[in-house]
C-alpha cells in the first residue's frame, strides 16, 4: 500500500477547487428572509420547530410520567385523578372554590 | 455600496437596508460556500444551510460585537449549522436503518461498487472531496478550516470553540484518516 507525506497531502488539498452555491444565491437568501418576515407568529414557530423540539419532547415525557404515576396510584386515568381531585366530591370542590373566591 | 467597509454595511443592515444585506452576502458567499460544501458535499441541503447562515446572521445582527472578523463569525455559524445538519442526517440514517434493516453484506458490496464507479472517472480533486466526506465530522471541520480555508490553529480553535491542543490532535488524526481513505479510494500519488 502506498504511503504519502503530510506535504503531499497539503499539496493535494490546495488543489481542491473552491466550491460555489447555485446562481442567484443572494437573491434567494433575501427572498427567503422576506418570506420568513411575512410569516404570522404561529408560522414562524412552525418554521423554528427544530428549536422547540426538545421542549416538546420534555413536555411529552413529563406528561407520560404523570399519567404513569396516576395510573400506578389510582389504577385508572381519570382527569379528576390527574388533577389530584379523585378523593373529593363535587360539593367539596365547589365549597373550596367558593371559599377562595 | 461596494466601497463601504464591513462595519458600515452592518450599520446599514441594522437599519433594515436590504441592499446592504445583499452586498454582504455577495462579499461572503464564496467563503461560506467553501465551508458548507466541503462539510456537507455539493447538495441541495448545503445550499439551504448556506442560506440559513446569512438569515441567522441577519436575525442576530445585534449580537455581533465585532470581537472577531465578520468572515470568522460567519464561518463559525456555517460550521455549527453544518455540524447540526450532519447530526440530523445521522439520526435520519439511523431511523432508516432501523426500519429497513438491510443485509450488512449487501450494504458493503454497494459501497465497494460505488467506490469502483468513482475510481473509473475521477481525478485527484474529486478524490479529495470524496475522501473528505468520509472523514468523521469533528475531524473534517478541523481539516476544512486549517487545510482548505487556511485559518491558523488559533483561529480554528476560536471558530470551533475548542482548545488549540485539540485542534492540533484532531488535525493530526484527520490527516492520517484522510490519507488512509485516499489510498483506499485508489489515490496513487502525483
Amino acid at each position: 500500500m502506498k504511503n504519502f507525506t503530510d506535504q503531499e497531502l497539503q499539496k493535494l488539498m490546495s488543489q481542491v477547487t473552491k466550491p460555489e452555491f447555485r446562481p442567484f444565491f443572494s437573491t434567494r437568501v433575501v427572498g427567503k428572509l422576506e418570506r420568513y418576515q411575512n410569516l404570522p407568529i404561529i408560522g414562524s414557530l412552525i418554521v423554528n420547530r427544530l428549536y422547540l423540539k426538545r421542549y416538546v419532547y420534555t413536555a411529552a415525557f413529563g406528561l407520560l410520567l404523570l399519567l404513569a404515576f396516576s395510573f400506578y396510584q389510582e389504577g385508572n386515568l381519570k382527569l379528576d385523578n390527574l388533577l389530584g381531585l379523585g378523593n373529593y366530591s363535587d360539593d367539596e370542590i365547589l365549597n373550596y372554590i367558593n371559599s377562595v373566591i | 455600496m461596494k466601497n463601504l467597509s464591513d462595519e458600515q454595511i452592518i450599520q446599514l443592515i441594522k437599519k433594515n437596508d436590504q441592499k446592504a444585506f445583499k452586498e454582504l452576502i455577495d462579499r461572503y458567499e464564496k467563503k461560506v460556500a467553501a465551508t458548507v460544501i466541503n462539510m456537507l458535499g455539493n447538495t441541495d441541503e448545503a445550499d439551504d444551510v448556506g442560506q440559513e447562515v446569512f438569515i441567522r446572521f441577519y436575525n442576530n445582527i445585534f449580537q455581533f460585537k465585532g470581537t472577531s472578523s465578520l468572515g470568522t463569525y460567519l464561518t463559525r455559524i456555517a460550521i455549527n449549522l453544518s455540524l447540526n445538519e450532519l447530526k440530523r442526517r445521522k439520526i435520519k440514517s439511523m431511523r432508516f436503518d432501523f426500519w429497513n434493516s438491510s443485509n450488512p453484506e449487501e450494504i458493503k458490496s454497494n459501497e465497494i461498487a460505488d467506490t469502483n464507479r468513482f475510481e473509473n472517472k475521477s481525478d485527484a480533486k474529486n478524490l479529495v472531496q470524496k475522501a473528505l466526506l468520509k472523514v468523521d465530522s469533528k475531524l473534517r471541520s478541523v481539516i476544512v478550516l486549517r487545510m482548505i480555508e487556511g485559518y491558523d490553529t488559533h483561529e480554528t480553535a476560536e471558530i470551533l470553540e475548542i482548545p488549540q491542543g485539540t485542534v492540533l490532535s484532531r488535525l493530526s488524526r484527520g490527516q492520517e484518516k484522510l490519507k488512509t481513505i485516499l489510498i483506499q479510494l485508489g489515490y496513487e500519488g502525483s
